[in-house]
């Protein structure tokens, strides 16, 4: 019953929009759009052959509001590790991503925990990002079925689905992208049942050691429970293709902590 | 008035034989109602101890929004005044605080997701009888490294994670502040409370470590009691205010379910209880009947003579009166000894225990209740007597030369 009344106002905004879509359509059909090529951007988005960058994490809740900065190197898409390098008493707190296994490092403890592939969607530390968002363990181009929508001019939009064999909890991610940058403007994910539970936006484009890539992306779950949270990622420094050992991705080297 | 009852009670005498089969039907029948009422609520008295005493207390004091959605945030500010308000109540027999979180526990290459909860030990083995199933070890003593933690875990959730007493058990999971939560236990005890599902999920620390590891300050979740009985908890929720937004809720607010399920078999029961006053009633009507009918002549002599109605009224209801109060006291008294010595002694379901909410439950006391044992033989026996007007009213409207006639 909560949803009736938005069920009918979706229904009523669709009727309203449908001869925008049909004009929109028309115009953006024009441009040919290489659908696998878009889903394979998305996934490199952020990555290269390697990368290095610095962030900062803002995670908003009505109950607490607190930033961490941290550090990311890949290598491939196999290899992820992060490193929280404040505030204080977290630092040192760092996730390992190999292939398909998972860990934290825990410097207060000394300990190293793994996170079980049950966990890939639940949250990183806290914020209203998911393991898997953070070392991108799926992958947009080869777990989903893709299904290009109608969009607003100016934007191209499709439908991901995941294939059957994705672990992923998501039914269905709306994206779309911006169609002269060709970069993701907004993603929405929707539950098992239908409903919207999250939304991500991309912006502040900005060209960072030779491309451009949104270097804010920000998380809004959408569910009662999270209402008032909120996660902000923002890049501060970014390169590409840099000299990166294997070495990195060790259990001694998570160990070490720093 | 004395003539009139005394004179019922021997007209009773008058058919031995019938008057004895009437009032051992309802005895019989007084005896099944206290009997089957009083098994049935010994089962609910069963039941609700089992299901506050285990875990949940008979009464819990939190604050108003986290019994429907649990957050780490909804807490008991400032715990130590109520335990002390609860306490001091002469019908509260202990009282604990809790921390309650959720998060990942680690040993080795293996991780899985429980439920960690801070307690006080010493406290908390007043109030739930489940701190009490320790199988091996102790509930949150001494570690064998001095500067470890203590940790209490279901023998479930020890096998799941492979670990046993003295081993080493990593906890992660989100502080208050938002901030990691990350700390290293020291396994200290194993419990088996016999409810797989706690004992695969369950894990124990010291309150006060929790509310450091949470950074919780003197905050708890719940402040939980143990009562003298589940039915003197609205008596103390009288008695014991707590400042808004915290609430009191007894255990029927707490596990509404436990509650619902006794009132609905309750109601079941009560049509059982319809049926065997109405036969016992229709008893006592058939007996005096037959005992009218049969002393047709004699109630026309008595109103030739000019008896006065209201005084055969009252001989017939008087007789009906002596019927019911013999018979249905003559059940009660025995149902309520066999009640009362069953109560003591317990009646065992070895062959089928029957599970409820998670706990079997293979023994049920019996147990006299004011409703089973007064009330409902009370309506019994009133019922009757007003069974007893309807023949007592034929008797006395009947028209003295018509029943004289019958000679």
């Amino acid at each position: 019953m909560r949803y009736a009344k938005q069920l009918i106002a979706l229904a009523l905004m669709a009727a309203i929009a449908t001869p925008m879509v049909a004009i929109a359509q028309e115009k953006t059909i024009e441009k040919k759009v290489d659908i696998n090529a878009l889903s394979k951007k998305l996934d490199e988005l952020y990555r290269s052959e390697s990368s290095k960058a610095v962030m900062t994490m803002q995670i908003v809740t009505p109950n607490y509001e607190r930033t961490l900065e941290m550090e990311m190197t890949t290598k491939g898409s196999e290899n992820t590790l992060i490193r929280i390098l404040s505030p204080r008493k977290e630092k040192g707190i760092s996730t390992l991503k190999r292939g398909n296994e998972m860990w934290n490092y825990l410097p207060k403890v000394k300990k190293v925990v793994r996170v079980p592939p049950s966990m890939m969607m639940s949250s990183w530390m806290g914020s209203d990002v998911t393991n898997d968002d953070l070392v991108r363990d799926s992958s947009w181009d080869e777990d989903y079925t893709v299904k290009q929508v109608p969009a607003k001019a100016g934007e191209f939009c499709f439908d991901y689905t995941p294939k059957e064999s994705a672990a992923v909890t998501w039914s269905r991610v709306h994206t779309c992208f911006d169609a002269k940058l060709e970069l993701p403007k907004l993603q929405e994910f929707y539950d098992e049942k239908g409903r919207k539970v999250r939304q991500m936006t991309f912006d502040r484009y900005r060209k960072v050691d030779g491309r451009v890539i949104p270097t804010r992306i920000s998380v809004t779950p959408l569910s009662e429970d999270k209402k008032g949270n909120k996660t902000v990622m923002t890049y501060k420094a970014m390169s590409f293709d840099v000299e990166v050992p294997d070495e990195t991705f060790s259990m001694a080297n998570l160990r070490r902590g720093k | 008035m004395w003539n009139t009852i005394l004179m019922g009670l021997r007209n009773l005498r008058r058919q031995l034989g019938r008057t004895i089969l009437t009032l051992c039907a309802l005895a019989t029948g007084s005896f099944l109602l206290v009997f089957v009422v009083g098994l049935n609520e010994g089962t609910y008295a069963d039941m609700t101890e089992m299901a506050t005493s285990t875990w949940n207390g008979q009464l819990q004091v939190l604050h108003a929004d986290y019994h429907d959605s649990p957050s780490m945030f909804e807490a008991v500010e400032d715990p130590a005044p109520i335990i002390k308000k609860l306490e001091a109540d002469p019908d509260v027999l202990g009282v604990s605080a809790r921390i309650e979180a959720a998060g990942l526990f680690s040993v080795g290459n293996r991780t899985t997701g429980a439920a960690l909860t801070g307690v006080i030990p010493g406290r908390e083995e007043k109030v739930s009888t489940l701190a009490n199933t320790v199988k091996e070890g102790s509930f949150l003593g001494k570690t064998k490294d001095p500067d470890a933690l203590p940790i209490v875990i279901g023998d479930g959730l020890a096998r799941r994670l492979e670990v046993g007493i003295g081993g080493e058990v990593i906890y992660m999971g989100q502080a208050a502040d938002g901030s990691t939560a990350a700390e290293a236990f020291e396994v200290v005890g194993l419990i088996d409370s016999g409810i797989d599902e706690m004992d695969a999920s369950m894990a124990l620390i010291r309150l006060k470590d929790a509310q450091e590891l949470f950074v919780l300050g003197a905050r708890v979740h719940r402040v939980v009691a143990r009562t003298t009985s589940a039915y003197t908890v609205d008596r103390i929720k009288k008695r014991v205010d707590v400042p808004a937004p915290l609430v009191l809720s007894t255990w029927e607010e707490l596990m509404p379910e436990v509650a619902t399920g006794i009132e609905e078999d309750r109601k079941g029961g009560s049509i059982l209880v319809f049926v065997i006053m109405l036969m016992v009633m229709l008893g006592t009507v058939n007996t005096l009947m037959m005992s009218v009918f049969e002393r047709t002549k004699e109630f026309g002599v008595m109103k030739a003579l000019g008896t006065p109605r209201w005084q055969i009224v009252s001989m017939i209801v008087w007789e009906g009166v002596w019927m019911a109060v013999l018979g249905v006291g003559l059940g009660v008294l025995l149902a309520a000894l066999l009640t009362t010595y069953l109560h003591g002694v317990g009646v065992q379901l070895s062959d089928q225990p029957f599970e409820f909410g998670g706990m079997s439950i293979s023994t049920i006391h019996p147990a006299n209740t004011v409703l089973g044992t007064v009330i409902y033989p009370s309506i019994l026996v009133i019922a009757s007597i007003l069974g007893a007007i309807w023949p007592a009213w034929r008797a006395s409207n009947l028209d003295p030369v018509a029943a004289l006639r019958e000679l």
